[in-house]
């Protein structure tokens, strides 16, 4: 009957024990998916809002500001050498007569000057797109990113064009400011 | 009955495993259900906590419909200009392309047949002056008015998902509207849409064309049949910095060395008068300025005197007078168009160098 009685509490014991691990297992699984579903929702959206947020607000930058008004040395210098002609045109505007006339290397100076406000980790592609061939030229990189390192690829737009001295219209264009986190 | 209770026993001990079982069991199943209970509370905890984690969720969202906002104002800025611009552009294309295929015609276009025909001119880059298509866009269809803001919505709606339509609610008129400047107007409906929200608007533009670099439709027209020393007659409107009213004789003989334009109200027809194939300013209440270039010589020396408005200027008396005789070589055009002509003038050195008469024998000549 001893024999009997121990066997048996054993068992009972080894079924408390499975239904122990087994709850164990659901409870960490409830605090696993819990603090996975914290990081994936809310620890993450302030770093890509604030990646779009340097993109939109780049793009802004060089829609809106003169050159003129920007007291950088380089574009100083090129104004006073003359490769920007029209000083009281935009940022975006003397990109693309630059792109236009063929003189990549100004185009790219510019953005350069452009983008010293930036983080200089921050990862970004600046491109022009033709609105005939639709072809996208490359024309400004920062901190470029290796495929396996993208996270989170971000793409802020905006529609271009400029007015040469002679008043012929040059564009529209789309420049692309792309950003990666 | 022992086997009853016998039985009795059997099942309340049975009852009581199943509830307490093993007390090493017993303890097990508790912490288990503990610890359960603990990690859903730790979870509940967390989420609480991380709730206020909201606010830049909220923060974004509204990030988001600002920056939706921010893109179409930018738009909206840049459509408003870019009509503009290109109205200006595809106008002044028209100008000179119609200027310049009026050389050797005998048809001119008149004020309302530019009002009239604006509108197809601008959208199909033809125009019809004297019962012939011809054109009027120096690019061709692909360069007109319409084909570019076609183009301009098309690369937007493909690119950045923004929608453009647009109509004329108010046809394009065209006017005088400075010595050097032509004005066209027009209303514009249109609406722009991202898929979330669609902004209507209505705008009139009034665009400033400039006539500097212009064909001359004087010179175009009678450029053929007046060859002054073996050469065509030709001038693009070229505008001298000085105004007329403070001409020296030293900055005069400049504008007539480069056969520059100045403003004449009266005596010098407007571009649209010029088109018209006017010869004489009209001095009506609602025109504006014209322009003169090549004075009379004979103004130089009275430059500065009040009547200086009522002399004529060798482009006009060459254009309005009828043949007259100028050294051996006949000149002017065989019409006396408005009545006006100044009896004679004199040749001077600028002149003579401006018409490509080379020979010394027509230097310092009377014309009569």
């Amino acid at each position: 009957m001893r024999g009997k009685e121990a066997l048996r509490k054993v068992r009972q014991d080894r079924r408390g024990a499975y239904f122990f691990v087994i709850d164990a297992f659901i409870a960490a699984a409830i605090l696993g998916v819990t603090l996975v579903l914290i990081f994936n929702l809310f620890i993450g959206q302030t770093d890509s809002e604030q990646t779009f947020t340097y993109a939109h607000d780049f793009i802004t930058f060089l829609a809106e500001t003169e050159a003129r008004d920007y007291r950088q040395a380089t574009i100083a210098n090129m104004v006073v050498q003359g490769y920007i002609e029209d000083p009281r045109k935009t940022l975006a505007e003397q990109i693309i007569l630059a792109f236009a006339d063929g003189n990549l290397a100004n185009a790219t100076a510019i953005l350069n000057a452009s983008a010293e406000s930036l983080p200089p980790t921050l990862r970004m592609n600046v491109s022009i797109l033709d609105s005939v061939t639709r072809a996208q030229t490359l024309l400004y990189s920062q901190a470029p990113v290796l495929a396996h390192e993208e996270r989170l690829h971000l793409t802020a737009r905006t529609l271009e064009y400029a007015l040469t001295p002679e008043n012929n219209i040059i564009g529209p264009y789309i420049i692309q400011v792309e950003v990666w986190s | 009955m022992n086997t009853r209770l016998g039985q009795g026993r059997v099942q309340r001990g049975a009852g009581s495993r199943r509830a307490g079982s093993s007390p090493r069991a017993g303890v097990l199943q508790r912490r288990a259900i503990l610890f359960s209970m603990i990690s859903v509370l730790l979870a509940t905890f967390f989420i609480l906590l991380f709730w206020n984690a909201n606010a830049p969720r909220l923060e974004r969202t509204t990030s988001a419909v600002e920056t939706r906002v921010n893109v179409m104002d930018h738009y909206i800025g840049l459509w408003d200009s870019y009509v503009e611009d290109s109205l200006r552009f595809s106008t002044r294309g028209a100008l000179i392309e119609i200027a310049t295929q009026l050389e050797g015609k005998s048809y001119a276009v008149s004020k309302s047949q530019m009002t009239g025909n604006l509108s197809r001119c601008l959208e199909e880059g033809t125009f019809n002056p004297a019962g012939s298509d011809v054109s009027c866009s120096p690019g061709g269809v692909s360069e007109t008015f319409e084909s570019r803001l076609n183009n301009f919505t098309r690369l937007a709606s493909d690119e950045l998902g923004i929608t453009t339509t647009y109509g004329v609610s108010q046809e394009y008129t065209i006017k005088d509207w400075s010595p050097f400047e032509i004005m066209v107007s027009f209303v514009m409906n249109y609406t722009v849409g991202d898929g979330f929200a669609q902004w209507n608007r209505s705008v009139r533009h009034d665009v400033v064309v400039s006539v500097v670099g212009v064909p001359d439709p004087l010179f175009a027209r009678y450029g053929s049949t007046l060859t002054l020393g073996g050469q065509p007659w030709h001038r693009n409107i070229t505008k001298f910095p000085v105004p007329r009213e403070l001409l020296t004789q030293h900055n005069l003989s400049s504008m007539i060395a480069n056969a520059s334009y100045v403003n004449n109200r009266g005596m010098g027809p407007t571009f649209l008068e010029r088109l018209a194939g006017k010869i004489t300013g009209s001095l009506d209440s609602d025109n504006r300025s014209g322009i003169e270039t090549l004075m009379d010589p004979a103004d130089i020396g009275v430059i500065l005197l009040p009547s200086l408005s009522n002399y004529s200027h060798v482009a006009h008396q060459l254009f309005a007078h009828e043949v007259f005789l100028c050294g051996n070589e006949t000149l002017g055009i065989n019409s006396a168009a408005g009545g006006f002509a100044y009896p004679h003038f004199r040749l001077d050195i600028p002149h003579i160098a401006r018409f490509n008469m080379n020979n010394v024998t027509f230097w310092n000549q009377t014309c009569y």
